[in-house]
């Protein structure tokens, strides 16, 4: 009559704010993945980086939870105040909501994964994808813990918004104040991240002062109710200190993300595309597409470059790059309108970019051309009285004219 | 003589068990304790005093949740003067706030095991007494119930199962029968009255428990202790034997200069 099974985990576990919280939790997840674009369907890595960014909702989810444990906390200073273990008695409630957001979390990356993976990427995330969720979830207990000092130094309902407007006041700085990157932007790409990977040392960092200060914050709940003053004050120094210096590396340890080369498969020949393997099923139609590029090119007097590829380095001048929405677009004028700007920027490097007088409407010129050849209606339109009356349609060798002033203005170098 | 105007010279030093020596606690500029000394023996001892005596803040300290400005605290025969000897002196103690609604969301087993684990018992023997505790105050019927779904009553013999669920040396209980009817305040009285082996202090306003349970009495007044003693002793200084309600309010209003506020 008076067992019941594994009372200390019901207590802490099934008893915390966390499991209060959850719905709420699960709506914010569930927002981030079905309200925002899908387009890191086909790339293990980029659809992980970019759920890591529901942080900026849940951290101040997780801050209001905290709060509200924290004031439970307070409510029970007396008990904890007087155990034996009033320090792991903190770290047990703290413990309990964080594994509420990993719950939630994890939910949250399977369904994401499971986009994934129904979108024919081959595989299975790989370890970078499943480090980089480390300090995410690091970051996620962070914010736990910070709304367990604010309910419990602060015992009003009001500190329960309070504590999540500040966790989100705190996330906007950290990604637009110009904060160092590193310092608590745990994920978020609007674009592939096929050539990018998170850097371990960054990994390591993030989740050492994560932690670090997700256990200041408990050290110190637990020394202010339980420990004399003289030996709380001690004892939250001493963790100040060590948090602080735990955190120190992370303002060194440079960007979030490093450059690297992915595994490619490629497609065709003359040219051939190359993109992740999540993208496979897509090369086709983008070589087919192209290829109708190939004697235009040649035409203006540049040959087009031998290999598409998603796979181009920053400084890369040997493949020309291949975006992925080019590689996922299911309108056949748009990926043509798309493929010109791709193959015109392949033909020199920098053009897209450059900022030398009259290159806009040089690019313009060549674009125009380019665009007539492949879709000889478009000429029609052009030519209507309204159009010709300023602009005359640009000749071949007006085109070849145009490109030449733009390669002397901004080339850098011929792809081969 | 009967009664026993306590000197704090002459109490000064005592060691024992459970002891203040010369205790003094400073808020700020306030002295809420001023050199209290004494040696707590098994048996329950009532504390009692008018409003701002000192009487929380002398439970504070004994439920170590007090660090005193000046004096010696020895709980359970553990002088605290380190964080090993805290933790060993809360192991020995059994604390009860006034107002303790901390369990309110747990069932009555999880708030059992709970305060058991928080006084660092194994997961056997945890088991053990919080199977005692149930059975030696009549839980069983309400085990699985959250404590917020009991009446005050029931919740606060919950709350005392909970405060010695670990058979604690040293009890200590801030007003446990405060906010109770009669019928639930002798229910109170009842299982204090099982504890009597221990070293039970509790602070009350209500001077009936001094004649119906206490075997010794503290009368505080502004941080000082001004009588420890017998309820016979603090009857004595009415001018009686006979420790009634009326007698101890008539005592307790010679030892405080109050008209009877406590």
């Amino acid at each position: 009559m008076t067992e019941i099974r594994a009372p200390l985990v019901r207590a802490h576990v099934w008893r915390s704010s966390g499991k209060v919280g959850f719905p709420l939790l699960v709506l914010v997840v569930a927002s981030h993945i079905v309200l925002r674009p899908v387009s890191w369907r086909h790339e293990w890595f980029w659809a992980t980086y970019q759920f890591n960014f529901v942080d900026v909702l849940l951290g101040p989810a997780a801050a209001c939870i905290g709060a509200w444990e924290g004031r439970r906390l307070r409510q029970r200073a007396g008990l904890v105040a007087t155990s034996a273990r009033p320090l792991t008695a903190v770290l047990c409630h703290w413990a309990a909501l964080a594994a509420w957001l990993a719950a939630v979390f994890a939910a949250g990356l399977v369904a994401v994964w499971a986009t994934v993976r129904l979108a024919g990427t081959p595989g299975l995330p790989d370890g970078y994808s499943l480090l980089s969720v480390v300090p995410a979830l690091a970051l996620l207990a962070g914010y736990g813990a910070f709304g367990m000092i604010a309910g419990s130094a602060f015992p009003n309902p009001v500190t329960v918004p309070l504590a999540g407007m500040v966790a989100f006041g705190v996330t906007l700085f950290g990604y637009v104040g110009g904060v160092p990157e590193q310092v608590l932007q745990v994920g978020g790409a609007t674009g592939s991240t096929a050539t990018l990977r998170p850097r371990l040392s960054v990994i390591g960092a993030q989740t050492v002062t994560y932690a670090a200060f997700g256990l200041l914050c408990i050290v110190a709940i637990g020394a202010t109710v339980a420990l004399p003053r003289r030996l709380a004050r001690r004892t939250v120094g001493i963790a100040t200190v060590i948090a602080v210096a735990a955190g120190i590396p992370l303002f060194f340890v440079g960007a979030p993300l490093a450059t690297h080369r992915p595994t490619v498969v490629c497609f065709g020949r003359h040219p051939t595309v190359c993109a992740l393997p999540g993208y496979r099923k897509y090369l086709p139609a983008a070589q087919h597409t192209l290829a109708e590029f190939r004697p235009l090119a040649e035409q203006l007097g540049y040959p087009l470059p031998d290999r598409f590829t998603q796979a181009t380095l920053p400084g890369d001048q040997v493949w020309a790059p291949l975006p992925e929405n080019f590689l996922t677009s299911r309108d056949e004028a748009t990926q043509r309108t798309m493929a010109a700007n791709i193959v015109l920027s392949s033909l020199i490097p920098g053009i897209k970019s450059c900022l030398a007088p009259d290159t806009f409407q040089d690019y313009a010129r060549v674009a125009t051309w380019v665009q007539i050849q492949i879709e000889p209606d478009l000429a029609a339109k052009l030519s209507s009285p309204t159009q010709s009356a300023t602009n005359a349609l640009p000749t071949l060798a007006d085109a070849r004219a145009a490109l030449e002033r733009m390669r002397r203005l901004c080339g850098t170098q011929h792809h081969q | 003589m009967t009664g026993t105007n306590t000197t704090q010279a002459g109490l000064a030093g005592v060691a024992g068990e459970t002891s203040l020596a010369d205790v003094t606690v400073e808020f700020g500029k306030t002295v809420a304790l001023n050199g209290v000394s004494f040696d707590f023996s098994p048996g329950v001892t009532a504390i009692l005093g008018p409003n701002g005596a000192g009487k929380s803040t002398l439970l504070g300290v004994l439920a170590t949740l007090i660090e005193p400005t000046a004096g010696t605290v020895c709980i359970a025969g553990e002088p605290i003067h380190s964080r090993p000897a805290l933790r060993r002196a809360r192991q020995a103690l059994g604390y009860l706030p006034q107002h303790p609604d901390y369990f309110d969301h747990l069932t009555v087993l999880e708030a059992l095991h709970y305060a058991a684990w928080l006084k660092g018992l194994g997961a056997a023997q945890r088991r053990e007494k919080v199977g005692a505790a149930v059975d030696r105050f009549g839980l069983q019927a309400i085990c699985r119930q959250k404590l917020r779904t009991l009446s005050g009553g029931t919740r606060r013999r919950v709350y005392l199962a909970s405060a010695v669920v670990h058979d604690p040396r040293v009890v200590v209980l801030d007003e446990p029968t405060s906010g109770l009817d009669p019928t639930r305040r002798a229910d109170v009285r009842a299982v204090l009255d099982q504890l009597r082996e221990n070293i039970v202090v509790f602070s009350t306003q209500l001077t009936e428990e001094v004649e119906l349970l206490a075997d010794r009495v503290l009368v505080m007044s502004a941080g000082h202790l001004v009588f420890s003693g017998t309820p016979k002793e603090l009857a004595a200084v009415a001018g009686t034997d006979q420790p009634s309600v009326s007698v101890v309010e008539a005592a307790l209003r010679r030892l405080t200069g109050t008209n009877g506020e406590r």
